[in-house]
């Protein structure tokens, strides 16, 4: 893609992110309940406390001047104050996003791992028993909802078994330094080994959660990917030039069969950032999910508003990145 | 001259849910050294299973049911897949009728044609790459240091064509087979193409089998001539003698269902009736519900009847 196309298509995600936005804060205002009682709790605050409270807060003046401030403030970055952490809403989300990275990151990997070599396997030994087996995995894997999968495997792995961690990102005892904000990262560089496989193992149950209707999904593409690419010319051709099955299968069928698994990785990848929500409360990982789960019932406007946002830029981004991975990955396109 | 490419009653069939499909039945053909054998007939004749048969590459639900592909001393049907890999490319190589859907899309043309070098010779890659340069060079690309570059769907129709058969050439094999060399080419660019494929089996002295369903393309550059009708050979000869004194009905109507340019005038004949199913197929001759001469005696398998110079049908008119 040249630059200028590249620059265009960034230019086409503001009118996107403006009705966003729109949609957004009109939803939250909609929303029943108030922050200032729900703030207080109790019926002994003066109407003047409440009053004062409220003004502080900026719910004083109708919605749509709150509307336009909001915009103001956004395009500049500041978001304002967290209601429920009296400190501004952009430092709150930015010290929760690298455990959701981090997270989704290890996700992703699974799920593009164990979703392609199954679903190329599934595809290579069609209506076998490993393509059986994989297809009925997948069929539970998309149907089973994130909380409840959660759940079977806190029971099973950390109750029963007792072999990995229910909750959290690491013990308070591997605690290292702040580098990136990804543990796995931070604790390698600081040479901590024994923390490291302690932020592996909390890691374990909730990227597998996350992961798993992702890779099924993953797998069904590949495999009728795969499926398709096998039964093409050039595999034939491929075949008749004496290459080794090796190479058929993974320079010439899955470069082809990728193309459609790597566009559904990069689109779903921003269904992973709605499964966060549901995987991290259910984990108790601290991330930016969590955080916006209890802004929403702290009616905290602010927070959920920027949070928001954050996730619509991202799921823009991650549909351009989509874009440009088929364009890697077939040549024929030209964006 | 002892044949370069024997095939000994070579039966490849498919099993299907509606049957056994006998897609070759008692195929017997021999390529010479040096020779170009065409092999023509309709779509579903059995002309590119029974060569896809000899490099091994007939997928499930078909299998080789029985026969043997006599190559080089050995039985190509009885190889290991390790020991046929090795002949694919090599010694025996394939193009296909389409080079657009022949060629990996996703793939550069400088891979496509260095891993088949690279699959048989032990090179470094550099010489590889100077091998495929010389092929591209040697078929008439122009510029191919940029052009190797390329994707496939960067080039023409024709240039493609040329690529796919630089790439089936790039092991120097002792065999080549053109299956449709031609058919998904504009008529100006197919006459080309074919030159190109004889100047190549002169120029590396390899036999040539052309695939063809049309009879005139494969007259014009084959030495010999094999007919095939639903799963057999029905004709086989010099291809002289085959244009001059066909003695199989199917040969015939096949002629006469040609345009000649010297003879606008003269009307074109179809064959009438269609190609039979070739499931459940009775034994009789295969081409008497379409034949104008069928007789009683045609009720019954009719083998390949000689009629000397190496020329031979399968119709009871022969003997007579």
């Amino acid at each position: 893609m040249s630059p200028l196309r590249l620059a265009e298509r960034l230019l086409q995600l503001i009118p996107v992110l403006l009705g966003i936005t729109v949609i957004v804060f009109f939803m939250m205002s909609l929303t029943p309940g108030d922050p200032v009682e729900l703030m207080l709790g109790d019926a002994r605050a003066t109407p003047e406390l409440r009053e004062s409270l409220r003004r502080d807060m900026g719910l004083d003046k109708p919605v749509h001047e709150r509307f336009v401030l909001f915009l103001g403030n956004a395009a500049s970055g500041e978001f304002g104050m967290s209601f429920h952490h009296r400190r501004p809403v952009s430092q709150v989300i930015w010290e929760r996003v690298p455990a959701t990275v981090e997270l989704t990151l290890a996700s992703m990997t699974i799920a593009l791992v164990a979703g392609i070599l199954l679903g190329v396997l599934a595809a290579v030994r069609r209506d076998g028993w490993i393509d059986r087996v994989a297809t009925v995995t997948s069929l539970v894997g998309v149907s089973m909802p994130g909380f409840w999968f959660g759940i079977l495997l806190i029971l099973l792995f950390a109750v029963t078994l007792g072999i990995l961690p229910a909750s959290g990102r690491i013990d308070y005892a591997g605690e290292v330094p702040f580098v990136t904000g990804l543990l796995l990262v931070d604790t390698l560089l600081a040479g901590r080994l024994d923390s490291f496989l302690d932020a592996l193992r909390h890691l374990i149950l909730p990227a597998t959660t996350l992961g798993l209707a992702m890779a099924a999904l993953l797998m069904r593409v590949t495999r009728s990917a795969m499926i398709e690419a096998l039964a093409q010319d050039y595999v034939t051709f491929a075949e008749a030039k004496g290459l080794s099955r090796a190479r058929i299968l993974f320079r010439h069928a899955l470069k082809n069969a990728l193309i459609p698994t790597v566009t559904a990785a990069a689109i779903e990848t921003g269904t992973l950032l709605g499964g966060n929500m549901i995987v991290e409360t259910v984990f108790g990982w601290p991330g930016l999910g969590r955080l916006v789960v209890e802004g929403i019932f702290t009616r905290n406007y602010p927070l959920v508003q920027a949070a928001v946002l954050l996730y619509a830029i991202t799921y823009v981004l991650l549909n351009l990145c989509a874009d440009l991975l088929y364009a890697t990955f077939n040549p024929r396109v030209r964006l | 001259m002892t044949p370069f490419l024997a095939i000994r009653d070579l039966r490849t069939t498919f099993h299907t849910r509606q049957g056994v499909v006998r897609a070759v039945d008692g195929v017997d053909l021999d390529v010479m050294p040096g020779e170009c054998l065409g092999v023509v007939g309709e779509s579903g004749s059995g002309k590119s299973v029974t060569f896809l048969s000899v490099l091994g590459l007939v997928k499930p639900p078909g299998r080789i049911e029985s026969g043997q592909i006599r190559f080089d001393g050995r039985d190509l049907a009885r190889l290991t897949p390790t020991e046929l890999r090795a002949v694919r490319g090599r010694d025996i190589a394939m193009t296909m009728q389409d080079a657009l859907t022949a060629l990996n899309p996703a793939l550069r043309v400088e891979e496509q044609i260095v891993e088949t070098i690279l699959a048989h010779d032990r090179l470094p890659r550099l010489a590889a790459r100077s091998k495929a340069l010389d092929m591209l060079r040697l078929l008439g690309i122009p510029d191919p240091e940029r052009r190797i570059r390329d994707y496939p769907h960067q080039f023409s129709g024709g240039m493609r064509q040329r690529v796919m058969i630089a790439i089936a050439l790039a092991c120097r094999p002792r065999l080549l087979i053109a299956d449709e060399p031609t058919t998904a080419l504009d008529v100006t660019i197919q006459a080309q193409v074919l030159d190109l494929i004889a100047a190549m089996r002169r120029d590396l002295g390899m036999s040539v089998v052309l695939i063809s369903h049309n009879l005139g393309v494969v007259a014009e550059h084959c030495d010999r001539v094999a007919l095939m009708y639903a799963g057999q050979v029905v004709e086989t000869g010099p291809t002289r003698a085959i244009i001059d004194r066909p003695r199989h009905p199917y040969t015939q109507g096949l002629l006469r269902s040609m345009p000649v340019l010297s003879d606008l005038d003269r009307p074109l004949v179809p064959i009438p009736g269609q190609v039979p199913s070739l499931v459940d197929l009775a034994p009789e001759c295969r081409f008497l519900p379409r034949c104008g001469q069928a007789a009683p005696e045609c009720r019954r398998e009719i083998p390949l009847l000689s009629m000397g110079e190496a020329h031979a049908a399968r119709c009871i008119r022969v003997a007579a």
